[in-house]
């Protein structure tokens, strides 16, 4: 659990810091640390999805998001839910995909420095 | 398995990071687009008012507040002018950058940047009218030093220094789907704008209808058909009538057809090609009316002078016009609307006076058919036997992603753009490319003290698109002129002019003695509605315009009507349902169905007389419940249709049609050769036609919208106003909205269409002051905002709201504020 909103602190802030990008980063770096730990790669891909709920919920703090997602559902021809949905997984892809790599090089390195 | 995993998580992290850096066809690059800290989503943070209660802002000489009202207006208090305009810039684009940056595109001829090669035809539009040229060369004619290009230049200051502080989470959502970043703004872009203006309100129309229907019907019949004078005269200066002038004469029959004008109509398609396109589309549709009006105090409920102006422009979200509030102690203290990218509140009032405006619709443009040395590259000219340089200009059109869409070279004379027309080269002379300074008459304006003083600083500094100025003064005066320039021509304008004489040059420019004018007229009100501006009897200068009667006709009558006008008549006149237009041609259609169902016995009898009935049981009035209008249009349009048959093009397709105000001339014409249908053997004359066209209309209404009298009749199910988004996004539109009003009202928004009344204002200068005002949209551009469409409820119901216009900030208390802003100095 503490891994869990570790990780979703850590995309959280460097999606804020750098942009979707971030969560590529965050999750690389997860992925490496926790490269020991099974289930890992999902675990930050569940953490990215808390991340960018997180960060949605703050966007919701206005009352306006509704208004929004109409707006941006009509505009691109889909449900706006659907666009939430493609959002959440969007981050979730990037963040799986980066700890898998990133697991797989940690391991990498890890064999290289320990080999005798 | 591992490997296989490996794999998997590659090829995923690879797309991922594909599509999320780069675009996809129309598809935004989907990183940046759907990442919620900066995002698309993020904008329902911006929807909010100002995020950052600082910003710094090059050039201010002092810090600026700005108090946003519950209406979201910017209430700005500057301690120079200079500052305040940098701050109307910083305002205008914090809430309305896209539309900046749009209208930018479209005014230089560059929406193929965003739109392709598709939007080629509206951007030769712009270059081979040599709109962005003279915006370019504007700061050389009026002076770097000038007030036009200082304020332009402070307004840029304010505008840029929004662009460099944006957050992330602002970047508008068109920009987003677009995936473009918006570019600095540039002095040049607020002349475009200006420049663009005259574009939308220049006046074409009827030379051009004219030498169309001389090749049908011939010169003198079509010059009665689109004719110089209105054939009905209620005009905006007052002529001593009480009642409006009727021409009851005939018109002259059709003759031989004369096609040696057509040289100017085919000029006038060359260079306004999309123009004629959209106004084609449709005949009936109501084109840039506008409607003012002010009754001075003796007619006045309240005893001060009031005023009220709705100008009608495109319907757009969001809206061409945004509300503000300029003071600068002591100098400024301004209140009404800008247009985004003009540095200037063009209608609205001071603490003294009022004002707003019409378009006059003069004809400020000729064509010369010029001689040039070499046919296919001309470099010069002759004029009066002597060679003048002709000016090459290259425009290079680009597409979205910098690729070239096309290339072009536009010449000038010293006249202004030429084209290749007809195998002739001709040069468009038309006063929009010369004007500059009429910001200034806004900014100067913006001080004046009398009605009668505004009028006075407008005629100094304002050249094009004339406009009809009403002004309103808290000493009771009111006042109206035609403000701006009128070439002195030695033949008028109707015809494409010799260019190797400069006799034929625009000899100077008329006096302002001779515009159409009045100051505290004897009725004791002033009204325009795009009416022919001066009775011909009372002068004979050529203003070439284009004009509508009949709201003319409807606000005068009301006034008249009215000797103790309330503010609230003032707004219930903006729309109220009545038509002039239906008054004058019911009663036609009703003796006409009356008298031919006496001499007809065939199988439209009963038909006949149940549309008779129909019709007369409308109160010809405009009501969103009411049935009888739908009838009435679609007979009206039959009339027309079946009369001027002679017009017809060769494939029986219409090319052109005279107006209803020429319409109504024949009708006191009951056997003019117009009315006879040539498809028959038999005379018609014009019973026969109104009745054939009320059976007519009476089967199709029918057919389309069921039974007489139910829902489907109704003029709310039929009548539905559209306010499409700048890049005609449906989502981002309101649209099959219903409201009362109707052509020939004076809230004629077009049937389907989106131009209407686009700011409706009304003011009571009294001892203190007092203005109501709302316009289709909202303040802010972003569609998440609450203030997006917020107004477009309260404007269907013809409701306005009272605004606030507090002489310092601390007099808008907090329950009365929804934002406030502090701009400081900075580098």
């Amino acid at each position: 659990m503490l891994a869990l909103l570790a990780t979703a602190l850590a995309v959280a802030a460097l999606t804020w810091w750098l942009g979707w990008w971030g969560v590529v980063v965050a999750a690389l770096v997860a992925g490496l640390a926790l490269r020991q730990r099974r289930g890992a790669p999902w675990l930050v891909a569940l953490a990215a999805v808390v991340a960018w709920g997180a960060l949605i919920a703050v966007d919701m703090v206005g009352g306006r998001f509704a208004a929004l997602a109409t707006s941006v559902a009509g505009v691109l021809r889909a449900p706006s839910v659907a666009l939430l949905v493609v959002t959440l997984l969007f981050g979730a892809l990037l963040a799986w995909s980066a700890a898998v790599v990133g697991s797989e090089i940690g391991r990498l390195v890890r064999g290289k420095t320990s080999a005798p | 398995m591992r490997a296989l995993r490996l794999l998997a998580a590659v090829l995923v992290l690879g797309a991922g990071l594909f599509i999320g850096a780069r675009p996809i066809g129309p598809a935004p690059a989907l990183g940046a687009f759907l990442e919620p800290a900066h995002g698309v989503w993020s904008l329902a943070r911006a929807a909010a008012s100002p995020a950052a209660p600082d910003a710094s802002v090059a050039g201010l000489g002092a810090p600026v507040e700005v108090v946003y009202d519950e209406r979201a207006v910017p209430h700005i208090f500057a301690r120079s002018e200079d500052d305040a305009y940098r701050a109307l810039g910083y305002v205008v684009a914090r809430d309305r950058l896209f539309q900046l940056f749009a209208q930018t595109l479209a005014s230089s001829g560059r929406l193929t940047e965003i739109g392709g090669a598709q939007a080629l035809p509206l951007d030769r539009e712009m270059r081979h009218l040599g709109l962005p040229r003279a915006a370019e060369a504007l700061p050389a004619r009026v002076g770097d030093t000038s007030v036009t290009v200082r304020m332009a230049r402070a307004y840029a200051d304010g505008v840029n220094a929004y662009i460099a502080s944006m957050p992330a989470a602002e970047l508008p959502l068109e920009l987003r789907l677009l995936g473009k970043r918006p570019p600095r703004w540039e002095p040049v872009d607020s002349y475009l704008l200006q420049n663009r203006m005259g574009w939308t309100l220049a006046n074409i129309a009827n030379e051009r209808s004219r030498t169309t229907a001389a090749a049908k019907v011939g010169v003198a019949a079509a010059a009665a058909l689109f004719p110089d004078d209105s054939p009905i005269v209620e005009p905006i200066q007052p002529n001593g009538q009480s009642a409006p002038r009727f021409d009851t004469s005939p018109l002259p029959p059709p003759g031989k057809p004369d096609g040696a004008s057509m040289l100017l109509g085919a000029a006038s398609d060359a260079w306004f090609g999309t123009r004629q396109l959209a106004r084609a589309a449709d005949e009936d549709a109501p084109w840039r009316a506008s409607n003012n009006w002010a009754v001075m105090p003796k007619r006045s409920a309240t005893g001060h002078a009031l005023l009220a102006g709705d100008p009608h422009l495109d319907l757009t979200l969001p809206s061409i016009w945004y509300e503000v509030h300029l003071v600068v102690p002591g100098r400024l203290d301004v209140y009404g609307v800008t247009i985004p990218g003009v540095p200037a509140v063009v209608i609205g009032f001071n603490r003294d006076v009022a004002w707003t405006f019409t378009n006059t619709g003069a004809d400020v443009m000729d064509f010369y058919v010029e001689e040039v040395d070499d046919d296919r590259r001309p470099t010069r000219h002759r004029v009066d036997g002597a060679w003048r340089p002709i000016e090459p200009r290259v425009e290079v059109y680009r597409g979205p992603k910098g690729d070239t869409v096309a290339v072009d070279t536009v010449y000038y004379t010293y006249r202004g753009p030429m084209q290749r027309v007809r195998d002739r080269w001709v040069s468009l002379r038309w006063a929009v490319l010369d004007a500059g300074r009429e910001a200034v008459g806004f900014i100067e304006g913006a001080r004046a003290r009398t009605a009668a003083e505004f009028e006075d600083v407008m005629a100094r500094s304002y050249r094009a698109p004339a406009q009809n100025m009403l002004a309103a003064d808290r000493g009771g005066h009111i006042a109206i002129r035609s403000t701006g320039r009128y070439p002195i021509r030695a033949q008028n304008g109707a015809v494409a002019l010799d260019g190797t004489k400069s006799a034929n040059d625009w000899q100077g420019d008329l006096p302002v003695a001779k515009w159409p004018q009045a100051l505290d007229p004897a009725q004791g009100y002033l009204a325009s509605a795009n009416q022919q501006p001066i009775d011909p009897r009372a002068s004979d200068v050529w203003f070439g315009g284009d004009y509508d009667p009949w709201r003319a006709l409807r606000i005068n009558a009301l006034l008249r009507a009215d000797s103790s006008v309330t503010v609230d008549d003032m707004r219930r006149f903006q729309t109220d349902p009545g038509s002039a237009r239906a008054d004058f041609y019911v009663p036609y259609f009703l003796n006409a169905a009356l008298r031919v169902a006496q001499r007809d016995t065939g199988p439209n009898r009963v038909v006949l007389a149940e549309a008779g009935r129909m019709l007369n049981r409308w109160d010809r009035r405009y009501t969103a419940s009411n049935t009888g209008a739908v009838l009435f249009e679609a007979a009206l349009r039959q009339a027309a249709l079946e009369t001027w048959d002679e017009l017809a093009g060769e494939s029986g397709a219409r090319r052109v049609t005279p107006s209803s105000a020429v319409f109504a001339r024949l009708m006191h014409d009951s056997a003019s050769t117009w009315w006879d249908d040539r498809s028959t053997p038999q005379v018609e004359d014009r019973d026969a036609i109104l009745a054939s066209s009320l059976v007519s209309a009476y089967l199709a209404t029918r057919q389309r919208y069921g039974t007489p009298g139910d829902s489907g009749w109704r003029w709310s199910s039929v009548h539905k106003i559209n306010v499409p988004h700048l890049l005609r996004l449906p989502a981002l539109s309101a649209l099959g909205l219903s409201a009362e009003g109707g052509p020939g009202t004076l809230s004629p928004i077009a049937i389907g269409g989106a131009n209407g009344p686009s700011w409706r204002m009304v003011v009571e200068l009294g001892p203190t002051l007092h203005a109501w005002t709302t316009y289709p949209g909202g303040q802010s551009g972003n569609p998440a905002s609450p203030y997006y469409k917020n107004r477009i409820p309260e404007w269907l119901a013809g409701t306005l709201e009272a605004v606030h216009v507090p002489v310092r900030a601390s007099e808008l208390p907090a329950a009365q504020r929804s934002g406030t802003l502090t701009l400081r100095p900075g580098r």
